[in-house]
């Protein structure tokens, strides 16, 4: 494997992981996120309705 | 608009749908498509216009998507022709939705039997029905009779009963999912599907990078070599297997006589002869011959050379009744025509075709002017390191002692001269590599089908979404995570792995998806010892659970547009939905042969119509919504930032690059598919043509539904104008 090879090695597997932490990071770590958050309680799908 | 739920249906958490969508979008393609197309595309060269693609292409589309279904949702509508209606604002645009609900079904009809093949073979490794030994022939049989890709209705006796009772299990674990709802069947699954799917591929992938060298006599087969394979820019000469001695240049400018260009007196090209006839019909066909052949063969009677003179060869080559393939270390050429006891039944021209092809497949192009001098004996070489650098990066492991004349290696050039004699060697370097325009199109395509923008599934999965929600992260964090599984993932397992036990030859030709999964792969298991059945497991139910996490989001799409379409309840829809998408798997199961009706259904639909959703989607955002509007609904609730030029991009960037790529891959590919239409095997079904039957009638059923849904739509909207004046 090339220098090269390595690079880019990292470079993308390194970017994709960093990318999806920093992502996850902000959708657990915004504040008022939590407000978004309900429980399923409330959205009954209509499938027990029928 | 949504009455029959009362618009109830909502994702529970913001997680929850975060890891639907992504599940949505990671499939088989993550874990077999993407590395089989970076290592075709010589190795890591690839990630450039893949990451291009991803930022230019996948992500606007995604939050078009994101964006346009969240907006439609606001107004009661959840499926793609009432999404459009209401971005719109007119009753016809439903129309031009038809294919939002029509792509996820029909891809269902075959998706869920490839989920059937994963979930089986998983279960074959549980019980340990699929340790085969180590000839590859017998992992190549027993996917053949697992699909019955043998003949149409091989599922349907005896040898295709396994297939059948995986399909029951998985048609009836996806209809149970979509039945139990939004949140407790969809959300709630992907919930434990996805951190699951994780955990298995980080296992394979912890066994992966702990490989080493297993085979001490095949050195260069290690695992550095094998994340070389994929990663280097270009495809090094390391990667060959000693014993290999590829003959890569040398070749003339004329093309049949290329082939005549692969020298050598020291035996450099070494084949596994399965089949000698044949193969040296091939050869023959291609008008090559060892030089020591060619020497003899002006002393003896002509003909009388036969294929065991020559020297050994190192490759691939096989051949059917209508076709042989010759490869030589990554080079490949299709003879097409019919073998018949070694006699040559080949059109002239069409031979002349077959060696360019393997020319220019060849990765290491050349050229040399003097067509008698075809070897690298004779010169002198003033730069012997840079010489033998250059030859070893060719791929070229003859003798190179004793060489006289003059050697010149310019970058990505060699160049060789003797006398008035002069070889020219181009070895394509990263930036030539760089500019392949097939790479740009393969790479905007694997983007694209991987994020599963242009399904119709996000719109309808966003369209569940509160109004004031963000979308931007959530669709940030969906396509990262895809990108994740198929960079991090697939992209450090499948090819390393398969490189390291198999060799270079299994991954220079990578064998289509479905040969690399099912058939590469788990000879690759196989060697992996006593522990290969738990990784082959492992594999084999990670991609079950990518697959059935992508299937059951293709269910929603249609019966959200039933409930509000039709006024029906989540019961009637999917039962409805259940009866057409078992008719649709019936045809795809029963049409086996050679896997021709799921390929054909796979190409109109899963790859022709997502072009079209996708650039119908693009050019309703910017321009009917309007990049003002569309921008700011974007921006509704938005948890991160997105850049100004994003509007530009989605506007004019993302349509351009879509319609480009859509119209070169049609060129490239529609001619053979049309013609396929008419290419009936004489006593053969029309499959091709049945098959496209098939997508009609679904096509033609949802423009009905579509119909009858505007009138109620119509009437709804009255009503409620007369309410409120």
């Amino acid at each position: 494997m090339t220098v090269t090879g390595w690079i880019i090695m990292i470079l993308a597997v390194g970017g994709m992981t960093a990318l999806l932490g920093w992502c996850i990071y902000k959708v657990v770590a915004t504040p008022g996120s939590t407000a978004h958050l309900h429980s399923s309680a409330d959205e009954t799908p209509d499938v027990e309705e029928d | 608009m949504n009455q029959q739920n009362g618009g109830k249906e909502n994702w529970a958490t913001r997680i929850g749908v975060i890891l639907a969508v992504t599940g949505s979008a990671v499939g088989l393609g993550n874990f077999l498509r993407f590395p089989g197309q970076a290592a075709q595309y010589g190795g890591g060269v690839f990630i450039i216009p893949y990451v291009v693609a991803f930022l230019l292409l996948g992500l606007p589309i995604a939050w078009v998507e994101w964006s346009m279904g969240r907006f439609g949702g606001a107004r009661g509508y959840n499926s793609a022709p009432g999404v459009f209606r209401a971005v719109c604002g007119k009753p016809w645009a439903s129309y031009l939705g038809m294919l939002g609900p029509l792509i996820p079904v029909v891809i269902y009809m075959y998706y869920v039997f490839v989920e059937a093949w994963c979930l089986g073979y998983a279960w074959n490794y549980l019980s340990g029905d699929i340790q085969l030994g180590d000839e590859p022939e017998k992992y190549d049989s027993f996917f053949a009779t697992f699909v019955g890709s043998g003949k149409d209705g091989a599922a349907f006796t005896a040898d295709g009963t396994q297939a059948l009772v995986f399909l029951a299990i998985c048609f009836v674990l996806n209809f149970y999912l979509i039945y139990r709802g939004l949140n407790k069947g969809i959300e709630w699954f992907c919930k434990f599907a996805m951190p699951a799917l994780v955990l298995c591929a980080l296992v394979v992938l912890g066994r992966v990078l702990t490989l080493g060298t297993p085979n001490p006599d095949l050195p260069e087969q290690s695992l550095v070599n094998g994340l070389g394979y994929m990663w280097n820019p270009v495809h090094q000469a390391e990667h060959l297997a000693p014993g290999d001695k590829p003959i890569k240049a040398l070749a003339q400018r004329s093309t049949v006589d290329a082939i005549s260009g692969f020298d050598d007196s020291d035996g450099y090209l070494t084949f596994n002869i399965e089949d000698e006839p044949a193969f040296a019909w091939a050869l023959e066909q291609a008008e090559w011959k060892p030089k020591q052949a060619r020497q003899q063969q002006s002393q003896d009677t002509v003909g009388e050379t036969g294929p065991t003179d020559q020297p050994p060869l190192a490759g691939r080559f096989v051949h059917d009744d209508s076709q042989a393939v010759l490869q030589i270390n990554g080079g490949r050429a299709a003879f097409l025509g019919l073998v018949d006891n070694g006699d040559a039944l080949m059109p002239h021209d069409v031979r002349d075709e077959a060696v360019e092809m393997l020319l220019t497949m060849i990765p290491v192009q050349a050229a040399i002017a003097d067509r008698d001098e075809r070897t690298l004996r004779g010169f002198d070489i003033q730069d012997a390191d840079s010489f033998h650098a250059a030859l070893t990066a060719t791929g070229w492991k003859g003798r190179s002692d004793g060489l006289e004349g003059r050697f010149e290696h310019k970058k990505s050039r060699l160049i060789l001269e003797v006398g008035a004699r002069r070889a020219e060697i181009s070895i394509p370097g990263f930036l030539q590599s760089l500019a392949n325009p097939e790479m740009w199109l393969a790479a905007a395509g694997q983007i694209f089908f991987s994020l599963s923008v242009g399904f119709g599934i996000v719109i309808t999965y966003a369209s569940y979404v509160r109004r004031d929600d963000d979308v931007a992260l959530s669709a940030l964090t969906a396509a990262s995570g895809n990108g994740f599984c198929e960079v991090a993932l697939g992209g450090l397992i499948t090819i390393p792995a398969t490189f390291v036990f198999l060799g270079v030859t299994a991954v220079a030709s990578p064998p289509g998806t479905f040969g690399m999964g099912f058939v590469a792969l788990p000879s690759v298991f196989n060697q992996m010892g006593i522990l290969g059945p738990v990784f082959g497991f492992l594999f084999f139910f990670l991609l079950f659970l990518a697959a059935i996490t992508s299937s059951l989001s293709m269910l929603q799409p249609a019966i959200a547009l039933f409930e509000e379409g039709l006024g029906i309840g989540r019961k009637a829809s999917v039962a409805m939905l259940g009866f057409i998408t078992f008719a649709g798997a019936m045809f795809i199961v029963y049409f086996s042969k050679d896997l021709l009706a799921l390929d054909t259904v796979d190409f109109w639909v899963g790859n022709v119509c997502i072009y079209i959703m996708a650039t119908v989607q693009v050019i309703i955002f910017g321009w009917v919504l309007g990049l003002k509007r569309g921008m700011e609904e974007l921006d509704r609730g938005a948890e991160i930032r997105l850049p100004r030029f994003l509007g530009f991009l989605i506007k004019y960037v993302s349509p351009l690059y879509l319609l480009t790529i859509f119209a070169l891959w049609l060129k490239t590919d529609l001619p053979t598919r049309v013609e396929a239409v008419a290419d009936v095997e004489e006593g053969q079904m029309p499959v091709v043509a049945l098959s496209l039957g098939l997508i009609a009638i679904v096509l033609i059923f949802f423009i009905l539904i579509i119909n009858r849904a505007v009138g109620r739509w119509n009437k709804q909207e009255a009503a409620q104008k007369e309410v409120s004046p």
